[in-house]
């Protein structure tokens, strides 16, 4: 992490619409230069949360600020070092795909022409189409071009790539790549796991209005199980074992889950044993998340349940 | 599949659509029969003795109130209440249901397919013509009920029957030609705005057709029948009591709905029946700023409104040469009470006033364009770019007013030339180009109020508007006769102003209006810079 104020600083925020609380206290941190995941199922607040960075939104308490200013009161000045995508774009129906690129361009301030036509090129957009006749993911490959042809310091993506086809899903990942070493900072709040696995250095996840966690993946994989998987017919040893987790068999295997710090113990011991094929994965973030989403904050988790 | 197959739903969907309208159609229908029973019983204060009524006979043979009013109708025993009532208000009932079958034949087919919404309907087991069917199901009964409803005020007023139940089936088959006439537009157009919009024009032309034929005679001429609006009041409610007008009613109904199907069997779920050609692949450098983006999406509306307020003064300009020879040709005793001069004058005025209540009309709808770009998404988009709210907010009203001067100023010249040339006195021009802008204060006054409400309250803005809109044309024609409270007069902002060129400019009317739309506008601004967008 860096040591430079950080680009987006939230602190215990939360607002209310009516009687529903749609943020109930969320911290999010995104320093300079870093992509950050931003995870949480639908209705988690994700979206409210971008509105209350861009100034759209007044949040009903705690603290938040972009590029260390209040993104309510100085938002015309922030807007000029910052590229949003929506994940549901709408543009006008009578102007055309290029118009609408040029328009935002145009708007936000200083942006690279030849950047914009390459871009065109490489999502394989055509400009000159109206509107109305575009496909949900033309219209978001409009937002996105804009977004990452202008001369900006940071890009809130919320959900930028629903809609695109797996090709324009890798062109979009190369562009983030690219993004990051140009020096960009990247807020992209996303349901694609493989996307913020490949792009992020950090991830944040929140739900109904509030962040359960946040880190590097590592770190985040570090406080969850390994989860072993092997062909033996020496599970009396390991059923023994004290760092030996919700021991099971499926299909012939022999299946378990090991705290982080004690990976290494177990394996020492499994080098004692009779195992004719081993196969040990860290949680996918499909198992982080699902550990987070499906059951009320503080609940216990099913294999917290499974140990017992 | 099977014929029958095509209306599979319609029941489903006819629930499914009273359900959503269940606000907005009773408002309709209600506010219509309502508005028919206010006149029916304000004709008893207007005219309750026999003098009253030879006053207002009067006024029938006026070619400007025959041309705001219809042809005319008065029978051999001498006018009558229920007369006229028949005469002079029956038009506007006319023209509030036709509005209502144009706005909700609109929203519920072509609205449907421009959002998308009716491409998830039709993709359940829905019939190809289920929808426009249920539309027209809906209208059917609605016009219906309007009519039932003008019986029974007819009844509690005491008009009698025969002429009552005319004027309510009336009602019932002019609304059911529009509801025909928007359900074709609605298949030729892709865009609800555009579909309602060129049958709003429609309206407005057929209400200038039949004006020009009820003007040029009593009884109305043959151009009078040229319009399906005429034909309601041709069957002379109360005077010939003759129903076969109505017959053309119901035919040409018949005829535009047979159509609508024909069309909408042509085409694909979501498209009109013009195919979009391919436009530029970069922005023109107008386009790069708050002002180019308002400019873009105010154009259409401007355009729309600016060609009826053009075309709309440029024909009744047109007559003016003929209102002052009918003007001359009246009898002494009405001569004297309407001196020919000032008929040209007040003609003129009238004309100007016309003018300045639909660029009233075109701020209120433009407006409401700008405030549809929030929960579309698309003001949130530009308002995450270096873009602050009162820039946005003050490009589009920028556009919108100066747009309306411009066309305000060109009507009046254009206008002003007409009456000059028709007249022979080339001091017309300038003289009916100021009583045209003369109007603006009262416009802007509009666009404070409603963008006061934009700011502040912007789910009343559309109620508020046409509300000022709506009384400002009924307390300026409607009303004049019905001699309505102080306080509803005073609360129309176009009834402030001299009426050029028969009165002199009155400076205080014009800088008190101008006023006090800056300061409406100014408030709403900053209404607007502390709520937030699109919640």
């Amino acid at each position: 992490m860096s040591s430079e104020p950080p680009v987006i600083a939230a602190e215990s925020l939360t607002k209310r619409f009516g009687r529903f609380t749609a943020l109930d206290g969320l911290d999010l941190t995104v320093a300079p230069g870093e992509v950050h995941g931003f995870l949480g199922p639908n209705g988690a607040g994700k979206s409210t949360t971008i509105r209350v960075l861009l100034g759209l939104l007044r949040a009903d308490g705690g603290r938040v600020s972009l590029f260390g200013a209040d993104p309510w009161h100085d938002a015309v000045a922030l807007h000029r070092r910052l590229a949003y995508v929506p994940g549901d774009v709408e543009l006008w129906p009578n102007l055309t795909g290029g118009e609408a690129i040029d328009l935002f361009l145009r708007l936000r301030g200083r942006f690279d022409r030849a950047r914009r036509d390459e871009l065109i090129e490489r999502f394989d957009l055509d400009p000159r189409k109206r509107a109305r006749t575009y496909s949900k993911g033309n219209r978001q490959k409009v937002a996105l071009i804009s977004a990452l042809a202008s001369h900006v310091d940071l890009l809130i993506l919320d959900e930028p790539t629903s809609g695109l086809d797996p090709l324009m899903e890798a062109v979009f990942q190369q562009t983030i790549h690219e993004a990051r070493e140009r020096g960009h900072t990247v807020l992209l709040s996303s349901h694609i796991l493989a996307q913020v696995e490949a792009l992020s250095d950090r991830i944040s996840i929140i739900r109904q209005g509030r962040t359960v966690e946040s880190g590097t993946l590592e770190q985040m994989r570090h406080f969850t199980r390994t989860t072993f998987e092997l062909s033996t017919d020496d599970v009396v040893a390991l059923r023994d074992h004290e760092a030996v987790r919700n021991l099971r068999t499926e299909h012939g295997r022999v299946i378990f889950e090991v705290d982080g710090e004690q990976v290494p113990a177990v394996m020492r011991a499994l080098g004692d044993m009779h195992v004719s094929a081993v196969v040990a994965h860290p949680p996918t973030l499909e198992q982080l998340l699902l550990r987070h989403y499906g059951q009320e904050p503080g609940e216990q988790t099913p294999d917290e349940a499974g140990a017992r | 599949m099977s014929s029958s197959g095509a209306l599979t739903g319609l029941g489903t969907l006819l629930r499914f659509m009273l359900r959503r309208d269940r606000i907005a159609l009773p408002a309709w229908v209600f506010g219509s029969s309502a508005l028919g029973l206010y006149f029916m019983a304000a004709v008893e204060t207007v005219a309750g003795s026999e003098e009253d009524l030879t006053g207002l006979a009067v006024m029938m043979d006026d070619p400007t109130m025959r041309l705001l009013t219809g042809p005319g109708y008065i029978g051999e025993e001498g006018i009558t209440q229920e007369s006229f009532f028949a005469g002079g208000y029956l038009l506007y009932i006319l023209l509030v249901v036709a509005l209502m079958n144009i706005f909700l034949i609109s929203r519920h087919t072509r609205l449907e397919e421009q959002t998308g919404r009716a491409e998830m309907v039709r993709a359940n087991v829905v019939g190809r013509h289920a929808t426009l069917a249920a539309a027209l199901v809906l209208l059917t009964g609605a016009n219906l009920a309007v009519g039932g409803l003008l019986v029974g005020a007819g009844s509690l007023v005491g008009f009698p029957t025969e002429g009552t139940v005319l004027v309510a089936a009336g009602a019932t088959v002019s609304g059911l030609v529009f509801a025909g006439a928007a359900a074709c537009a609605a298949q030729v157009f892709a865009f609800s705005r555009s579909a309602s919009g060129a049958v709003g024009a429609l309206l407005g032309v057929m209400f200038l057709v039949r004006g020009a034929g009820d003007m040029s005679e009593r009884g109305g001429s043959w151009v009078s029948w040229l319009s399906p609006l005429a034909w309601p009041q041709q069957s002379a409610p109360y005077v010939e009591d003759r129903a076969w007008p109505l017959l053309l009613s119901l035919g040409l109904a018949a005829v535009l709905v047979v159509l609508a199907f024909r069309l909408s069997a042509a085409r694909d779920v979501g498209a009109g029946l013009v195919a979009p050609r391919p436009g530029p692949a970069q922005a023109s450098p107008g386009l790069g700023t708050p002002l180019g983006l308002a400019h873009r999406i105010l154009r259409g509306t401007l355009r729309g409104w600016g060609t009826a307020i053009l075309l709309l003064a440029v024909v009744m300009v047109a007559m003016v040469e003929s209102m002052r020879e009918s003007a001359e040709e009246l009898p002494e005793m009405l001569a004297q009470m309407f001196p020919p001069e000032q008929m040209v004058e007040s003609y003129l005025g009238m004309t100007g006033l016309l003018t300045a209540l639909v660029a009233g009309a075109a701020v209120v709808a433009g407006m409401q364009h700008v405030l549809a770009e929030e929960p579309r998404g698309r003001a949130e988009t530009v308002l995450a770019t270096p873009v602050s709210r009162t820039r946005w907010l003050a490009a589009h009203l920028t556009v919108l007013l100066l747009g309306l001067l411009v066309l305000m100023t060109v009507t009046g010249l254009i206008s002003g030339g007409i009456a000059a040339a028709q007249l022979g006195e080339p001091d017309r021009l300038l003289k009916v180009t100021a009583a045209f802008v003369q109007h603006m204060p009262a416009v802007l006054a509009v666009a404070g109020v409603v963008t006061l409400a934009f700011g502040w309250l912007p789910r009343t803005m559309g109620l508020l508007g046409w509300l000022l809109v709506g009384l400002g044309f009924f307390a300026s024609y409607v009303g004049q006769a019905l001699e309505l409270p102080e306080t509803i007069e005073a609360l129309s902002v176009f009834g402030h102003l001299a009426e050029m060129p028969l009165e002199d400019f009155d400076a205080a009317p014009f800088w008190w209006l101008t006023a006090g739309g800056v300061l409406g506008i100014v408030l709403g601004v900053l209404g607007f810079r502390r709520r937030q967008v699109g919640a």
